[in-house]
């Protein structure tokens, strides 16, 4: 096996966690979850040869992730008699959130449109506006307008929820 | 409701997420699937390329 393999599967090893979490916010189905988690790794080691090292390597991860995932939604909406992958609510995989926490934000995430999710996933990770809209080709004012949308969704949507669970 | 509160909540949701098994063998297969796809398509590609050079070849002489 070359270095290049080696260092790639050490990255995916590294970040799988990303990886796998971004497959299991966007799709319901284990076949779906799968099928993007292949598109994702394909996608990574297609790039990895050109990852220079300007940011860290798990900003380049999510990067590079969202934007398959994003534009693999784009691509299934195009086809419409392809079965929808988010209206397949067989075959699950089984929810590993026992936290409370951790069911609530599944739900907040879930409740937001596709490129809102990433947009809140990258805020929980820490990171700024302007790099959000770096990963993902935004403007810094649309990253902002689009967080205060998504922070006004939730608080009408989600605000009685947490004060009867907490 | 303060999303910020949900921070590690996802800190933890990741963590159980790569906790799911997912093998160097499996990655390598994805990887390689692909790569062996490319190679086809330049097989495929060169292979065309040799019989039109063939047909030119004979068609000249």
């Amino acid at each position: 096996m070359n270095s290049s393999k080696e260092n790639f599967l050490k990255v995916v090893e590294k970040h799988k966690g990303i990886i796998l979490s971004l497959c299991n916010v966007y799709y319901d189905s284990l076949d779906d979850q799968l099928d993007t988690r292949q598109d994702v790794i394909l996608q990574l080691w297609k790039s990895f040869a050109s990852f220079r090292g300007d940011s860290q390597i798990s900003t380049w991860v999510y990067k590079v992730s969202l934007n398959t995932i994003l534009s693999k939604i784009k691509k299934e909406r195009r086809e419409p008699f392809k079965e929808s992958i988010n209206t397949n609510h067989e075959n699950k995989l089984t929810k590993i959130n026992s936290d409370d926490d951790i069911q609530l934000l599944h739900q907040i995430i879930r409740s937001l449109k596709e490129l809102d999710k990433a947009l809140i996933i990258l805020h929980l990770e820490g990171y700024k506006n302007w790099e959000i809209g770096e990963i993902l080709n935004l403007s810094p004012s649309n990253v902002s307008t689009r967080m205060n949308r998504i922070k006004m969704h939730l608080k009408s949507k989600f605000s009685s929820y947490v004060h009867e669970h907490r | 409701m303060n999303i910020d509160n949900l921070r590690p909540a996802w800190q933890q949701f990741k963590i159980q997420h790569s906790l799911s098994e997912l093998s160097q063998d499996e990655i390598l297969e994805m990887v390689m699937a692909k790569e062996e796809q490319v190679s086809n398509k330049f097989q495929k590609l060169y292979n065309h390329f040799a019989w039109l050079l063939i047909l030119l070849i004979c068609q000249g002489g």
